[in-house]
């Protein structure tokens, strides 16, 4: 057979592929030598390497900072780039990220699993909503875990009827308490609290509290009813303490209840969160009660319709209890919901009183947090709430000697075992002043049971304090019933109403329990560090 | 909904608060709110009727219950634009079938008692200065607007 000389580009495009002679040959089944006999025949000159200068090099690295993408733009792999990058020793990372490297790198950080930027509020209502993920600012259809109702059940049950709806979603699934009445009836006309009852009886709604039982979030919380990383809808003004245990709380309005109670959806906005951040140790007579009505007015320009999310060494070191009082009362000032991550000490409470697993929830380590917020409370001192705006607090040393003719201790934010011990510790053995009176409401019955046992009750009654059902305590009647024209009180509770009670005529200020019972000792505002030493 | 508001401006400032627009005394009982319907607004403020309200940051923080929208739906307020929202009156205001518009521009741009249109097609708000343009509500919130709040909206929903 005789062999034909190959074409002067058949030869080429061999040589490119197998660059030696000898490989060449190979394909041919001819010596290299021949191979070479041939080139020299087509003019063609051994194989040399393309030569890349180091200008070259190091603009493709700037632009790619990748040697596979790099390689593929001279048509050579990536190892072979990085000899050429060893050859020039350019072993810097680019500085400046190019618009190809952005465009390569976003869809790999997204990818990968642990790297995907979101919020607790984001993860949780993408959990509820179906959907994979959402975005900060969009609204979603959800299914709550646990929607809850307190003394506006009538209402609530009023609208449900005029929707026309005949049965409830899940009658597991919801809660009502009847936290802000008192025995007795309102003294009108028309059933009120019947109605609900004979609702409930007709619905078998399991978990139901009637007057005396205590107030709403306590119960809820000391009966676990919910979990952490649960979404909790609440028509209680302090909806966001479920926040404490580490679940998504928000509050609606007797409307949007009664919906929930016939569909089992709602919509929900995904909040921005502010990343709020307190450090430092609490002084002796400072109480996290303090801590909000400093905090709270810091925060309340930048309230609309975003989330709270604490952390720092001051938070970690709070109980459950004290957390409660922390998160509750920011609904008011314009929270979408507020949250102590879950942690160990939430884990402890818990199994003490339920033996379920859970399902917590946490915010990415670079979550996309709209604000950050610092607070340092070592330095704190004593706050009291001021009677115009809830929310703007002052220090205790300004406030001394004001007249108080009514001391409101516990309700709704500070009405726990631990406050009342704070109280009972600086009442036991003293009498009230005459020119004061002083109420006690405990937070549950179990709260009540246990004061009685630790003797905290019989120091009260002693120093002169009435006590009343547990429950709310109700800031809208209670207060008004409490108070006479151009009367002062100085409460625990979490908000002051200002402009709901009558405030022209009377004044409301808050304190922690702590500077209650100081106050009601001596019939005018005090410092409670004089009597914790 | 319709998709075209127009109408005088009335302008409020920053953290403009529901017992601002309304005494608390005068929303206690359902049926104190008739009787005192003339004399809501004053003396904090003068609100005509059927005026578009423009507000500043955290419009209606502090509330929490449904009679701020009552009281504005009674005065036939047909939007209420601001630079942003408290959750609570958002929410209210939605559910109530109250187009709400978060613009911060035209906060700036508007004075009170000047003309101006609210094109819900084209997304802006055209007024003396120019003109403001604002984003499209989220898929469920314009459902429940074009249905009048939530309400029917449910009932809709369940098929009654």
């Amino acid at each position: 057979m005789k062999l034909r000389i190959p074409r002067k580009k058949e030869l080429l495009e061999l040589q490119k592929k197998y660059r030696s002679d000898k490989k060449i040959g190979e394909v041919y089944g001819v010596p290299a030598r021949l191979v070479a006999y041939w080139r020299a025949k087509k003019k063609i000159g051994a194989y040399s390497f393309p030569k890349y200068s180091e200008e070259k090099i190091q603009e493709l690295w700037n632009r790619f900072g990748n040697d596979e993408k790099a390689g593929a733009e001279l048509n050579i792999s990536k190892a072979g780039f990085r000899q050429w990058r060893r050859k020039y020793v350019i072993n810097h990372r680019p500085i400046h990220l190019s618009l190809e490297q952005l465009e390569l790198a976003l869809p790999d950080l997204s990818r990968r699993k642990g790297l995907r930027r979101e919020t607790m509020a984001q993860k949780i209502l993408a959990r509820k909503s179906g959907l994979k993920r959402v975005e900060v600012g969009e609204a979603v259809d959800i299914e709550p875990d646990f929607a809850i109702s307190h003394g506006r059940a009538l209402e609530i049950i009023r609208k449900f009827q005029q929707l026309g709806a005949d049965r409830i979603w899940d009658p597991c699934k919801i809660a009502i308490v009847l936290d802000r009445h008192h025995p007795g009836s309102t003294g009108s006309r028309e059933p009120s609290l019947k109605v609900v009852r004979e609702f409930v009886k007709k619905h078998k709604i399991r978990d139901f509290y009637d007057i005396g039982q205590g107030v709403c979030h306590q119960l809820i919380i000391e009966n676990a009813l919910i979990s952490p990383g649960q979404l909790v809808l609440s028509s209680d003004p302090q909806a966001l303490s479920y926040g404490s245990i580490g679940a998504f709380a928000s509050s609606m309005t007797t409307d949007e209840m009664a919906v929930i109670w016939a569909s089992g959806r709602i919509w929900l906005r995904v909040p921005e969160t502010i990343k709020v951040t307190l450090n430092g140790r609490l002084s002796r007579g400072v109480s996290v009660k303090d801590i909000v009505l400093k905090i709270s007015h810091g925060l309340l320009s930048h309230a609309d319709y975003k989330a709270l999310e604490f952390y720092g060494p001051a938070v970690g070191a709070m109980s459950v209890s004290e957390r409660l009082t922390l998160v509750g009362a920011f609904g008011d000032i314009g929270f979408k919901s507020a949250i102590v991550p879950f942690d160990e000490t939430a884990s402890r409470f818990l199994k003490k009183l339920v033996k379920t697993k859970f399902n917590p929830v946490s915010s990415d380590p670079d979550a996309p947090f709209a604000d950050e917020a610092e607070f340092d409370i070592a330095y704190l001192t004593p706050q009291v709430g001021m009677s115009t705006h809830g929310f703007n607090a002052q220090a205790i040393e300004d406030m001394v000697g004001r007249r108080i003719d009514q001391v409101i201790l516990g309700c709704c934010s500070n009405g726990r075992i631990d406050d009342l011990e704070v109280a009972a510790r600086i009442l036991r053995g003293r009498q009230i002043s005459r020119d004061t009176r002083a109420v006690v409401i405990p937070a549950s019955r179990k709260v009540l049971l246990e004061a009685i046992d630790r003797g905290y009750i019989r120091a009260f009654v002693d120093a002169g304090c009435m006590i009343l059902n547990p429950g709310c305590g109700s800031c809208l009647e209670a207060h008004t019933q409490m108070l006479e024209p151009e009367e002062r009180a100085l409460s625990t509770a979490s908000w002051n109403c200002s402009g709901q009670v009558e405030s022209a005529e009377s004044e409301v200020y808050l304190a922690s329990p702590a500077t209650a019972a100081a106050t009601a000792l001596e019939g005018e505002i005090a410092d409670p560090r004089k009597y914790t030493k | 909904m319709k998709n075209r508001i127009e109408g005088q401006v009335c302008r409020l400032g920053h953290d403009a608060r529901p017992f601002q627009v309304m005494p608390r005394r005068l929303s206690g009982n359902s049926s104190d709110q008739s009787s005192g319907k003339d004399s809501l607004f004053e003396p904090t403020l003068k609100l005509k009727k059927g005026e578009i309200i423009v507000a500043g940051r955290n419009f209606g923080c502090g509330s929490n219950d449904q009679s701020s929208i009552e009281l504005l739906k009674a005065m036939d307020v047909p939007c209420v634009i601001a630079a942003s929202f408290a959750r609570r009156f958002y929410r209210d205001a939605i559910n109530a079938g109250l187009p709400v518009i978060e613009c911060p521009e035209a906060f700036e741009a508007v004075s009170s008692g000047e003309q101006i249109v609210i094109d819900f097609d084209r997304l802006e708000i055209r007024c003396k200065r120019g003109i403001a343009s604002f984003q499209a509500y989220p898929d469920v919130i314009s459902r429940i607007l074009s249905s009048g709040g939530l309400i029917p909206y449910a009932r809709k929903a369940m098929g009654k």
